[in-house]
């Protein structure tokens, strides 16, 4: 199985069975080998047809994570790391003053 | 870090689950969240461009480790366990492991033995590159071994929920860097134990080893006020 692919084209639940907490993403991947895969999102933000994937599975299932979501997240979360230490907490949203 | 000297490779990841929970542990370990402090989930959620349930699925294995708590009206905090609850469980703990350690020396296969000598090497590698957190983890494994190979099905359920308690104390413990060696020399004694196969030695260096981590535990409370 590629590890890579693209979204051919996607839908998102917001009636979930139990154990999914909704909303949840389903799209179509088809990966660098040209299969076409059924695969969960690991989020449901920043879909789009055609956007690029990365792809893994685990047990039975295909989960997708959009690149291009994983480069934004990775990069505000350097920003969250390089800023100073924490300040004692406080009664309203710590993490407001933080990001 | 920003500044001088060559930039090392960036680690890729191609999971966001993966991503966010080592992030997040990472700014846990290093003290940019404090111990206790509240982590607004809708507001790191938009500030790191992903859903709630992205994060929340991040911090329900955070909270598993005991990074993180889950308070009663869906809040979430970084761990920060009062003394009563440090003296409460590893009073219990000292008590059911001592009885592991005992059991286990007299239940314990040949090959038992030699895995436990191995996770005993990890703790030693471990504690000579001083990395904490990979200590933890394989202490975790050491004392959880333990209690498997003591052959009481209930007994080691009643720690292995224990253990899950006290892993909320590791954030602790990361301000203790003095207290790993001590503990490294503690856990010499009970694989000594072992290999000389003398079971009360083994509960009595246990119930030792987990009293002194009590104690620490206390004192840095203590401290912190």
């Amino acid at each position: 199985m590629s590890d890579e692919g693209e979204i051919e084209t996607f839908t998102i639940l917001y009636v979930t069975p139990d154990g999914f907490l909704p909303p949840v993403a389903l799209a179509l991947i088809r990966d660098r080998n040209g299969r076409l895969l059924m695969a969960q999102g690991e989020d449901n933000v920043q879909l789009k047809i055609g956007r690029e994937v990365y792809l893994r599975r685990m047990d039975d299932v295909y989960l997708f994570t959009v690149k291009s979501q994983l480069q934004k997240v990775q990069e505000s979360l350097k920003r969250l790391l390089r800023r100073g230490a924490a300040s004692p907490p406080k009664e309203e949203s710590p993490a407001e003053k933080k990001l | 870090m920003i500044g001088g000297g060559p930039r090392r490779a960036e680690k890729k990841f191609r999971s966001l689950t993966k991503l966010l929970t080592e992030k997040l542990r990472e700014a846990i370990v290093s003290g940019k969240f404090a111990p206790g402090e509240r982590l607004a989930e809708e507001t790191l959620s938009t500030s790191l461009h992903v859903s709630r349930v992205a994060l929340r699925e991040a911090l329900r294995l955070l909270e598993t480790e005991g990074y993180v708590t889950f308070l009663p009206n869906n809040d979430v905090a970084v761990s920060k366990p009062t003394r009563e609850e440090v003296q409460d469980y590893y009073m219990i703990a000292s008590a059911l492991e001592g009885l592991a350690a005992r059991l286990a020396v007299e239940n314990a296969q040949p090959e038992e033995i030699a895995h436990l000598r191995e996770l005993h090497q990890l703790l030693k590698e471990a504690c000579q590159k001083r990395d904490l957190t990979r200590y933890f983890d394989v202490n975790s494994s050491f004392h959880r071994f333990i209690a498997e190979i003591a052959r009481n099905e209930r007994l080691y359920r009643l720690i292995d929920q224990l253990r899950q308690e006290i892993q909320k104390t590791r954030i602790l413990s990361l301000h203790l860097p003095q207290r790993l060696d001590y503990s490294m020399r503690e856990h010499d004694q009970i694989m000594d134990a072992f290999l000389k196969k003398n079971s009360q030695l083994a509960e009595s260096t246990m119930v030792r080893h987990l009293n002194n981590q009590m104690e620490m535990l206390r004192k840095a409370l203590d401290q912190k006020g």
